[in-house]
């Protein structure tokens, strides 16, 4: 019966990587043309792959199984290695390749593309939204920061006591007249810089968040440059940096603490676009200061895009997996049927309902994510153009749409970052014991994930923060009729769903009403109207105090970032020219309303009478199933559309060939080879198990012969 | 609640350091919240673990856990690369053997469990040998066989035997009677033959496999004169006594993992390896000389010996929620963040926002409820294995029934609560270090190793969904029973609670008025409304799809994590029966079950007391606002004393924001340059850095060949 092949198997095992094959072989639409869609167009999808294949290949960019088993020490000094690596690239590409490049970084190695974030993203925007294009200038390009050369940045805001309430820091900048500089101090332990990503070991200068003191009057907050490092990357004096040690993911960033003592800069070195002092210590400080905030945009949509990729990655991963394992044979089996194979864990209905929602959300928030992104290029770049010719008309509805973008990226942010922390840990426990392995890949990917709920703007904050314009639109809406622009503009309809008679009747009633998107849209919009009408009431029945509402105002942020991502999908789902893929991504997004919206939230739907509860009842019992049918078909072809390949996917269970077993096995083989076959520490075991009794290692002082010596009169 | 005044002139003077100008003060603020606390602590803790004597019992464990240089914690663990942690997990292991020795099991047991708190990479290595592998012979072997292994060759005291259990393969985990590995019955040699027949069947993530087991017990199929008898589980030593692996025996580290690193998982591969015919566990199947294969009926029970690892997973949620509802809450009164008007003086503290509170008050009301829950879980498992014992020895039958009547209930029971509360556990960690913000993300602590030993708890010894599923088609049968067959279920069952059914399952709504919120017993019989009538429409559904039970898994899953809750709410409602109204931590206990089920059961499933008609939508709208921000007030005032009351010392949290002392900045930065030395500020690898840094311009690192000189050189 024993069988040689590679090698010698006296039966046989299992063989998943015909199922996944069979699978792929059936595939009705064209992965490739699904993956132009996914990434916006044709172009983009290409130099998405180039770049790919370019990583692969590139023996210091390249990633495998061995990445799971550094300590933090290599980590940092493997990220600094490709820091280096990387640098090169970026010096003859340009500034949006790089940023795809970093992008598709992030997916196999955030802790790399953070550590250039901090230099690339955080420091020069920072600069870019505080200093004078002169200023700019300066640092980033006569300097060479851009290209990772010269100096290096790091973006210097929170304090130890100080994350979220920018305006409160302490470190202080008091400004000496007789010397024209600047003393930057850090007060107490509180006001210690914490968490400041390349600080330990990388930078040599740094954005700092400091209060502004002028003959002892405090103008709060702003932005200076502090030269931390000299050129032989000594520290400054004055200045103490220290490592801020093991996280709980992303070891490879070097985040560290700084405490400044008196340390002097010019005065020259205060970023200056808004807030000016002059020589003589007058302070100017023009109205669009707010306008400076916007260094902290672009993160949050790179975020976006980070969640629709690691939702892509996660699934590929948990989806494959579940193709390839079986286990139970089915209840009517015969038992002793060797032809009866057990089933494939995604013929679960269970199974089903548990991982296709994290597919339809890749795809869902693929669009989103899209959208936010061009809408952050063309407000940025309007406005800059509006700023530079003075155009005030132009200035107003600049500011305007970063309203509308401050709403959108950051309700985004906030519900797409958790959303894609729930999809790694939940794709993690489908693959079972073997989603624990670290050469699985969730391990990593979820501790290295879940600050993005964090940074950054923390999650509660912002969805809080989103909540409460809104808030302000209903109000205005019912009190002054105001008409709501930009993307809730649906609020305007307050009144046609609100109050005596109009307030509790539901508009889905029917199962239609679910699988039509635009009617599922209005109903989502209705739920938001209900929810966010109910929280004003009760902020005016409090006098104004918001904070009672902040459980609801975080529900309200996730049902508008959904609204945002419906909307986009259906619109981008019409438009595009892939006729035949519109099908698959309908039903995909109807899955996703049906599961991560309405099921999830359909305590809110109930309560707020937006639905019918027989409805509700048909979710579990109809209309998910009969969804996650329709797409069960389509699983290989939709994962292999995010076109990761195993590189980027770096999963020992999810390679493309779906050859599970085997892969999986030779990995945890070449990282851990079997011929040391006693752990170093074995004295320590072997002594233990075969020390001496009890007795003999007492001395035999507690014996009955002790006893008697020991008890004799 | 204004901040306490914390000087007065704005002349700073050096105290410990120099500072210059006033810092935060986050002991003063805990310190100013602890003294609010007005309840007996002791009586408190004593309710929490179910009674006086438990409660010494763990201080007094505490007391030598933190003493113990070997075994206390350290923040500098955090740190640790695999192998130290493994080398670490097998130095505590020795230690703990000195106490094995000297202490009653009972003893000893409750200290593996609450090192488990902050350290369990060592707890599971020591489980999988005094747990696993020896209650895997006890539930299969003899008594003969069982007193063999466990005291002549000493493996009850982790003396010259290790054993590990070799149950999952890489490819059958759940599908424990799918297991490949193969035990063929020679009858030439009176031997079986233990094999690995392809990749599929290796043993794989066999704890204490890959450095120190030297016996596993092994699942294999029991192959006779080419007949399959199912799985049956055998003694296979696998390293002898210089700890040399034995020839055919080959075993492989399993290597990185997300969490536990301490652990050394395994993967074996059995090839023809010969094992005397008495190493099979014959309790319950028996082989003879001549390979008569003898199949008793009560082989069931075998699982008895997996039920203690559940009931110590539910034990150990309650724990881990104590853990860091302590930590949170600690650093939500210490944290200041916003003003509330310009013109106030200090910041916020972070837990007087109503959405902190939302976030964090639940937890703890949770973990209330999980201690006084499962330390009942912990007594009935007891009870059960004792009647078992006692019913066997006897052979009485009527007691050999009842006591598998008690076995099935507590089957389900430790399933549902297992699954269900390992879940919350996962998510009450992960909550509770994101409401510390980016300090959550400091390894110091504590959260992100806890999260990542805890998740597997999901996964082993049952995966939950799986666990969940069984549970749930379980209550579902109880009712088809008492509805469709009009049969009560056993009074002495944990079920019997279901028995009304018949009268519940149109009874209308359930909690009628606001204030029959304030009757916990119209709140529980509103639980078991819904699980009446939840499990009564799948029924219907079964019956609509022809009996198709994999199409209602969903439900099922939710069915059970409502049966844990119900499970909870009942156990409390007990306890709190049994105390007098006017203890002074009486009506604390009232608001935390109050907060406990209106967001852990009203909050979270919302949807179905709506949709079977418990209550209507004001009720609803109700509870989820005005009830909510009532019972969040009435605990939010005592968090300190209510945390304080878990008594988990310092030791135990390992959490440098958590500290009792409340000196959270201080602490911290402290471990923080303690661990981490600054040194010159220069990383090893600074060459890296530096030489990109500097590194020459395009050109000339192009040595100047595209330059117009060259071109104009090249292009003639
Ligand atoms: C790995 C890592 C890298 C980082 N890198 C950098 C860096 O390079 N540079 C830098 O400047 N910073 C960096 N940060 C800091 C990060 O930006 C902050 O952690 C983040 O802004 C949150 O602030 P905080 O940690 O102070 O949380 P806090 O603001 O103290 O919040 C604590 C908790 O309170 C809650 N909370 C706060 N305010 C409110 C409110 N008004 N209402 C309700 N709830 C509230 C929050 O939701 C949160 O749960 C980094 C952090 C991490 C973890
Ligand atoms: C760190 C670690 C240590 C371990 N130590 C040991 C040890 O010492 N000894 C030992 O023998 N084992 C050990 N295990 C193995 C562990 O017991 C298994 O991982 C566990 O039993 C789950 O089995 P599985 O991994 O094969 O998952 P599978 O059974 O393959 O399940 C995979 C997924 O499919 C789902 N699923 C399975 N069946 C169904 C169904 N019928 N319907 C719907 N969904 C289904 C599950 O919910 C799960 O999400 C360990 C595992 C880990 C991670």
């Amino acid at each position: 019966m024993s069988i040689s092949k590679n090698t010698v198997t006296t039966s046989p095992g299992p063989d998943p990587q015909t199922s996944l094959q069979k699978e792929r072989a059936k595939a009705a639409f064209d992965p490739v043309k699904m993956h132009y869609f996914l990434e916006g167009s044709k172009e983009r999808a290409e130099i998405i792959k180039t770049m790919t294949q370019q990583m692969e290949r590139d023996p210091i960019m390249v990633a495998d199984a061995s990445y799971y088993d550094l300590t933090k020490a290599q980590q940092r000094e493997l990220t600094a290695v490709r820091i280096n690596r990387i640098a090169r690239y970026l010096e003859t590409e340009s500034f949006d390749d790089f940023q795809r490049r970093l992008s598709l970084l992030g997916v196999f190695d955030p802790q790399t593309s953070t550590r250039i974030g901090v230099n690339l993203g955080l420091f020069i925007s920072c600069i870019r939204g505080n200093g004078t294009p002169e200023q700019l200038t300066y640092w980033a390009l006569n300097k060479e920061t851009v290209y990772i050369k010269g100096i290096y940045g790091c973006f210097g805001m929170t304090e130890m006591a100080h994350g979220s309430n920018v305006a409160g820091l302490e470190t202080t900048a008091t400004f000496d007249e007789e010397t024209d500089e600047f003393v930057i101090n850090t007060p107490h332990i509180g006001a210690t810089k914490w968490w400041i990503g390349g600080a330990a070991h990388s930078a040599t200068h740094c954005t700092v968040y400091a209060r502004l003191k002028v003959k002892g009057e405090d103008y709060g907050v702003k932005t200076f440059v502090v030269p931390l490092r000299d050129s032989n990357h000594d520290l400054n004096p004055g200045v103490t940096v220290g490592d801020i040690g093991a996280k709980m993911g992303r070891d490879g960033i070097d985040n560290g603490w700084i405490q400044f003592s008196n340390v002097r800069i010019p005065r020259f070195f205060m970023l200056q676009k808004w807030c000016k002092v002059s020589r003589e210590g007058e302070v100017t400080l023009p109205p669009l200061e707010q306008l400076s905030y916007s260094a902290l945009l672009g993160g949050r949509v790179t975020m976006c895009m980070d969640s629709f990729r690691m939702c892509a990655r996660m699934s590929t991963i948990a989806l494959r997996y579940a193709i390839g394992r079986r286990q139970f044979k089915p209840a009517n089996a015969d038992e002793d049927d060797p032809t009866v194979l057990e089933t494939q864990l995604i013929d679960y209905p269970l199974h089903q309902k548990r991982l296709f929602p994290y597919l339809a959300a890749s795809y869902v928030l693929s669009q989103g994510a899209l959208k936010i992104e061009r809408t952050i290029e063309s407000t940025l770049s309007g406005l800059d153009d509006a700023v530079e010719q003075d155009d005030y008309n132009g200035i107003m509805k600049g500011i305007d749409e970063m309203k509308s973008l401050f709403i959108d990226s950051g309700s985004m942010k906030s519900t797409c970052t958790w959303l894609a922390a729930e999809a790694i840990d939940q794709c993690r426990q489908a693959c079972g014991g073997h989603g624990y392995s670290s050469y699985s890949g969730f391990g990593k990917a979820y501790n290295d994930w879940v600050v993005q709920c964090t940074w950054e703007g923390d999650n509660n904050v912002l969805a809080v923060s989103i909540g409460k314009p809104l808030l302000k639109h209903v109000i205005a809406v019912i009190d002054n009729d105001k008409v709501v622009k930009g993307s809730s503009a649906f609020l305007s309809d307050t009144k046609q769903f609100v109050g005596e008679g109009k307030g509790d009747k539901p508009v889905l009633t029917t199962k239609d009403d679910i699988l039509d998107l635009k009617k599922f849209i209005r109903g989502l919009e209705v739920c938001i109207i209900r929810i966010t009408h109910q929280s004003a009431l009760t902020v005016k029945a409090q006098k104004g105090n918001f904070d009672f509402v902040g459980g609801d105002l975080v529900i309200i942020s996730k049902l508008k970032c959904y609204h945002y991502l419906l909307d986009e999908f259906v619109k981008q789902t019409e438009a595009t020219e892939h006729k035949d893929l519109q099908p698959y991504l309908l039903d995909l997004a109807r899955l996703f309303a049906a599961s991560l919206v309405l099921d999830r939230f359909s305590g809110t739907f109930l309560t707020y009478n937006v639905i019918s509860s027989s409805l509700v009842g048909k979710l579990s019992s109809e209309i998910i199933p009969d969804l996650n049918a329709a797409i069960r078909p389509h699983i290989a072809t939709l994962t292999d559309s995010f076109q990761q390949s195993d590189m980027i996917v770096n999963s020992a269970i999810a390679n493309y060939d779906g050859n599970i077993y085997e892969n999986y096995f030779k990995t945890v083989k070449q990282q851990n080879p079997p011929s040391i076959t006693k752990a170093p520490y074995s004295g320590a075991l072997e002594a233990m198990l075969n020390r001496p009794s009890l007795e003999a290692r007492d001395r035999f002082e507690k014996t009955g012969e002790a006893a008697f010596e020991l008890s004799k009169e | 609640m204004s901040g306490p005044k914390l000087f007065t002139g704005h002349d700073i003077s050096i105290t410990n350091t120099g500072t210059t100008s006033p810092g935060p003060n986050p002991a003063l603020l805990i310190a100013e919240e602890r003294s609010r606390t007005n309840f007996n602590l002791t009586k408190m803790h004593h309710f929490i673990e179910g009674n006086p004597a438990k409660a010494e019992q763990i201080l007094r464990i505490y007391k030598s856990l933190e003493r113990d240089v070997i075994l206390q914690s350290n923040l500098a663990h955090y740190d640790n690369d695999k192998l130290t942690d493994r080398e670490l997990t097998a130095k505590r292991i020795a230690r703990l053997t000195q106490y094995i020795e000297i202490e009653s099991s009972k003893q000893f047991f409750r200290r593996l469990n609450l090192l488990n708190v902050y350290d369990p990479s060592t707890g599971i290595r020591i489980s999988v040998n005094l747990g696993l592998f020896l209650n895997g012979v006890r539930g299969n072997g003899t008594a003969d066989q069982y007193k063999f292994w466990a005291k002549k060759m000493e493996a009850g005291i982790m003396k010259q035997l290790y054993g590990c259990f070799g149950m999952t393969e890489l490819g059958h985990g759940s599908n424990v009677a799918g297991m490949e590995t193969t035990a063929t019955f020679d009858e030439d040699t009176d031997e079986f033959i233990i094999d690995t027949p392809h990749i599929g069947a290796t043993k794989w993530w066999i704890g204490g496999a890959a450095h120190s087991a030297t016996h596993s017990v092994v699942y294999a199929r029991l192959l006779i004169k080419g007949k399959d008898y199912g799985v049956k589980t055998f003694v296979v030593p696998l390293r002898d006594s210089n700890h040399n692996l034995f020839p055919g025996v080959s075993i492989g580290d399993i290597g990185a993992k997300m969490g536990r690193q301490g652990v050394d998982n395994g993967w074996i591969q059995f090839s023809d390896v010969r094992i005397p015919r008495y190493f099979m566990l014959q309790k319950w199947c028996k082989v003879s000389r001549d390979g008569t294969v003898a199949l008793p009926p009560l082989e069931q029970l075998s699982y008895i010996s997996l039920l203690e690892g559940r009931v110590t997973m539910a034990v150990d949620s309650y724990r881990i929620g104590a853990r860091f509802t302590t930590v949170a809450l600690r650093y939500g009164v210490g944290r200041r963040q916003f003003k509330n008007r310009e013109s106030d003086e200090y910041e916020k503290k972070i837990l007087d926002y109503t959405l902190h509170q939302k976030r964090l008050l639940p937890n703890l009301a949770l973990t209330y409820a999980m201690a006084v829950g499962t330390d009942r879980l912990e007594e009935q498992h007891e009870k059960v294995i004792l009647d078992l014992d006692t019913a066997l020895l006897s052979k009485d039958k009527k007691k050999i029934s009842e006591a598998i009547l008690g076995t099935k209930s507590l089957f389900v029971d430790s399933g549902s609560m297992k699954s269900t509360l390992t879940w919350l556990g996962g998510e009450l960690i992960d909550e509770a270090r994101q409401s510390c913000g980016g300090h959550g993300y400091s390894s110091y602590n504590g959260f992100g190793k806890a999260y990542n030993d805890w998740a597997v708890q999901c996964t082993w010894e049952g995966d939950n969904n799986v666990l969940a599923m069984s549970a749930g088609r379980t209550i579902m049968k109880n009712i088809e029973q008492i509805i469709v067959k009009k049969k009560p279920i056993d009074p002495n069952s944990t079920f019997a609670f279901l028995n009304n059914a018949n009268e519940v399952i149109s009874s209308g709504p359930i909690i009628k008025s606001e204030s029959d919120l304030k009757d916990l017993t119209k709140v529980r019989e509103a639980v078991e409304a819904v699980i009446i009538r939840y499990a009564a429409e799948n029924l219907q559904v079964l019956k609509d799809t022809k009996g198709n039970w994999d199409a209602l898994s969903p439900q099922r899953v939710e069915l059970s994590k409502l049966r844990a809750h119900h499970y909870l709410l009942e156990s409390f409602e007990r306890k709190l029966a049994s105390l007098n109204k006017s203890d002074d931590i009486y009506p604390h206990l009232v608001n935390l079950i109050q907060l406990y089920f209106t967001t852990s059961i009203f909050g979270a499933f919302t949807a179905q007391f709506l949709r079977f008609d418990v209550y209507e939508s004001k009720i609803a709208k109700y509870i989820g606002s005005t009830f909510l921000s009532e019972s969040l007030a009435k605990v939010r005032p005592y968090v300190i004393g209510l945390t304080d009351a878990f008594q988990q010392p310092d030791n135990m949290l390992n959490s440098v924001i958590g500290n009792y002392d409340g000196q959270i900045y201080e602490n911290y930065l402290d471990a923080v340059k303690n661990i981490n030395p600054i040194g010159d500020g220069k990383p090893p690898y600074v060459e890296a850095l530096t030489n990109m840094l500097d590194r020459g311009s395009i050109p000339e690192r192009d040595r100047f060949e595209k330059s117009d000189k060259v071109k104009d050189i090249l292009s003639n």
